[in-house]
């Protein structure tokens, strides 16, 4: 502009249509002379900012933005899940201990061809990878190939190390895996989902939509009671070299099954590996025939359609015969019975005479409102049909009475069991927890207050007197009752292969809690005798989860000249001096 | 010449002067956006790590875990239910004039350690406890027992894409 300024005031002056060409021109060259200058200035500061400002920016958090880009990965958004796609919720028991949860894991691979020093870079892995040998490192970083996988799933101190050799040539994927931090107890009610998020079994599977909408799941099971349950089955189990078995412990009041077992178990992370025999749920999946358990509901049926006493008597002297059949007592008294007599030397023939006197079309309606005998219906989705007699001849009700014929899940066995002790009202089994939680289930009445007070007294008596001794803990009133089946094998009845059982109840003057063990096919041993019933294999294991249990829950124990701690003593009067029980 | 007026030239440095303004501005726009993106990311980094730590933690409080480590470590063993206090046991009362004395002895002795009066299934492992203290990690390690790394990179494998 200086320039252009002397450049006017130097020259001669011109004057006319020239002159006003000549400023057009002028002007021009300075317009064009201003924009150059002010592009200069713009890339000026451009270049200035780049280079000084920006550049200390990067210098100053270079380390970190290293790493992270390394840590993220290349194929995905910087530790994000796409946005439609929310993470798999967690799953918690009652007390918010972790079931299942999803994880970001990475896997490390290489690519041989931008691996600067081959030899130093197998070294550091094989020390970051004990359970890799340097050799085959070095092997699997020489090959032609461009992408070779070193180890999945890095634990984060791996995924340090592997940053901290500075290696340009090796690389990590990132991928969210489910994890089960609390291996396999539990697994058959949790369940397990598959690499893509699917669940396939058990919560996972019935609940797949709402935690892939990333909710979390509170279920109603307690860890703790879960442990002290499978430690007592597999202490059983081993000691009777049995098969398996299968666990449950209810909150009568409400449903709540607060631990389930089905042994043998599976690790969830290995669930495509596992045996079949693993896999599969015996408290949902399995029908069994529960043998003298079903005693308990036989004669809750006969106190609902006869308004009689505990004295009533049945003679058990003879065996029944029925057709081809006949019903014999595996613990036989040969006398005269009475109703608390026959309950608790669990006589079949008793119990099989109830039945008749109750009539084939009341059992039925009373296993069914039970809801024994209809297929399960419970927030794991793998159940098992029921299996009943069809047709139901007579000889059916007789057989049912005593709990053979008809094959239920434990589940459903422990459910009917909490309706008939808790005051009588229909229990279904849950396992999510629920927002009210001291609410009953559901309020359908299937027995009678008074029909559930007698059953109380009955399976307080067992324990106190009859064959379920074993389950006593001293100043928790259990009840219960012990069921022993044998196992058909090729369509006979297999006098060495049983189902021993026993289901607890416990405190038995205001029930509490249920628990319920079934062994399968345990053998005797010399301390039993050569005994594998449900009194000598079920009942004492029963008798420790509730020590434990007690231990866990805080409940005191009542004292020994308590009032409660002498209920259902009175039905010791319809008792007479028998010989006893084994 | 109308370019040379002086008010041209205010309006220039006034646009260089926005010019420069506008500059300053995107460039801290852009640093800032950068910044977020990375506290985003170390956000959820450190999400993702605690995730990680609450399944580790969760994995070590396994209560089979515990037991087993309480017993071979701490002697200790889940309390049976004799000795639990009973639901109408009330603490003896004491008369106000020895109510002092009793909180004051000192001359008590402690109470005896009972040892081993607890259901423990396993005693044989309680009493097997050198009675010289052992470093913890000179015993045996139990065998079953996996480190969580192990246990993650026992995860159902993805193939690669």
């Amino acid at each position: 502009m200086i320039f252009s300024y002397r450049l006017r005031r130097n020259a001669v002056k011109i004057e006319g249509e020239r002159s006003s060409a000549l400023d057009l021109a002028r002007g021009r060259l300075v317009l064009m002379g201003g924009f150059f200058i002010l592009m200069y200035i713009v890339f000026a500061v451009r270049a200035f900012d780049l280079a000084v400002i920006q550049g200390r920016a990067i210098s100053a958090d270079n380390g970190a933005t290293v790493e992270l880009s390394a840590m993220e990965g290349s194929e995905d958004a910087p530790g994000t899940l796409p946005a439609d796609i929310a993470r798999r919720g967690d799953i918690t028991d009652r007390n918010g201990a972790l079931l299942a949860t999803t994880l970001r894991t990475a896997s490390l691979f290489a690519d041989p061809h931008l691996i600067s020093d081959t030899a130093r870079a197998a070294g550091g892995l094989a020390k970051i990878f004990p359970d890799i040998s340097y050799g085959e490192i070095l092997q699997k970083l020489q090959s032609d190939k461009r992408f070779v996988w070193i180890s999945r799933n890095l634990s984060p101190e791996q995924q340090y190390s592997v940053l901290e050799l500075g290696e340009p040539g090796l690389e990590f994927k990132h991928a969210y895996q489910r994890f089960y931090p609390q291996g396999a107890l539990g697994s058959h009610l949790v369940g397990y989902a598959d690499v893509d998020g699917r669940g396939l079994a058990g919560i996972e599977r019935g609940f797949n939509n709402y935690l892939n909408s990333g909710e979390t799941l509170r279920l109603s099971l307690d860890m703790r009671l879960q442990h002290a349950l499978r430690r007592e089955m597999t202490a059983v189990i081993d000691e009777f070299s049995a098969i398996g078995g299968a666990g449950l412990i209810m909150d009568v009041t409400n449903g709540d099954i607060l631990a389930g077992v089905s042994l043998p178990d599976f690790n969830p992370h290995r669930a495509g590996e596992a045996l079949e025999t693993e896999v599969f749920n015996r408290l949902t999946l399995g029908a069994y025939e529960m043998g003298s358990v079903f005693k308990i509901f036989s004669i809750a049926a006969f106190f609902e359609t006869h308004d009689v006493g505990m004295n009533t008597t049945f003679d058990t002297r003879d065996p029944i015969r029925i057709g081809r059949f006949t019903i014999r007592d595996y613990h036989a008294e040969n006398r005269i019975l009475t109703i608390p007599e026959v309950f608790m030397y669990s006589s079949n023939i008793g119990s099989a005479l109830m039945g008749r006197a109750v009539g084939t079309e009341n059992l039925q309606n009373f296993y069914e409102d039970l809801a024994l005998t209809t297929p399960l219906d419970f927030e794991v989705r793998e159940v098992a049909r029921p299996m009943v007699p069809s047709p139901w001849r007579e000889v059916n009700t007789l057989t049912a009475s005593y709990g053979h014929g008809v094959a239920t899940t434990p589940v459903q066995t422990i459910s009917a069991v909490a309706s008939v002790v808790n005051g009588g009202y229909l229990i279904k089994p849950r396992l999510v927890l629920a927002e009210d939680e001291g609410k009953a289930s559901t309020d359908v009445r299937v027995v009678s207050e008074k029909t559930s007070n007698k059953m109380r007294e009955l399976l307080r008596l067992v324990v106190t007197a009859g064959t379920g001794k074993n389950a006593d803990v001293a100043g928790y009133r259990v009840g219960g009752k012990t069921g022993t089946a044998e196992k058909i094998i090729n369509g006979r009845y297999d006098g060495n292969k049983k189902i021993s059982s026993f289901v607890g109840v416990f405190p038995m003057d205001a029930p509490r809690y249920a628990v319920f063990i079934m062994i399968d096919e345990p053998k005797g041993t010399k301390r039993t005798y050569g005994y594998a019933t449900g009194g000598w294999v079920a009942a004492p294991a029963v008798s420790r989860v509730i020590a434990s249990m007690v231990a866990i829950l805080g409940i005191p124990p009542s004292s020994p000249d308590s009032p409660e701690n002498a209920y259902g003593q009175d039905l010791k009067q319809y008792v007479s001096a028998g010989k006893g029980e084994h | 010449m109308k370019l040379l007026k002086p008010v041209n030239f205010v309006i220039f440095a006034m646009v260089a002067l926005s010019g420069a303004a506008l500059l300053h501005t995107s460039q801290n726009v852009q640093r800032v956006e950068g910044d977020l993106r990375s506290l985003e990311a170390s956000v959820q980094r450190e999400n993702e790590k605690v995730r990680l730590l609450r399944a580790e933690w969760e994995n070590l409080n396994r209560p089979e875990r515990l037991e087993r480590l309480a017993r071979e470590f701490l002697d200790l063993a889940a309390p049976a239910p004799e000795t639990l206090v009973r639901e109408d046991f009330v603490l003896p009362a004491v008369p106000e004039d020895e109510a002092e004395s009793v909180f004051m002895e000192e001359a008590a002795p402690p109470p005896p350690v009972v040892r081993d009066v607890a259901y423990a299934p396993e005693r044989k492992s309680a009493r097997a406890l050198p009675q010289k203290a052992v470093p913890p990690e000179k015993l045996p390690a139990a065998k079953a027992e996996k480190t969580f790394g192990e246990l993650l990179g026992e995860l159902s494998e993805r193939r690669p894409q």
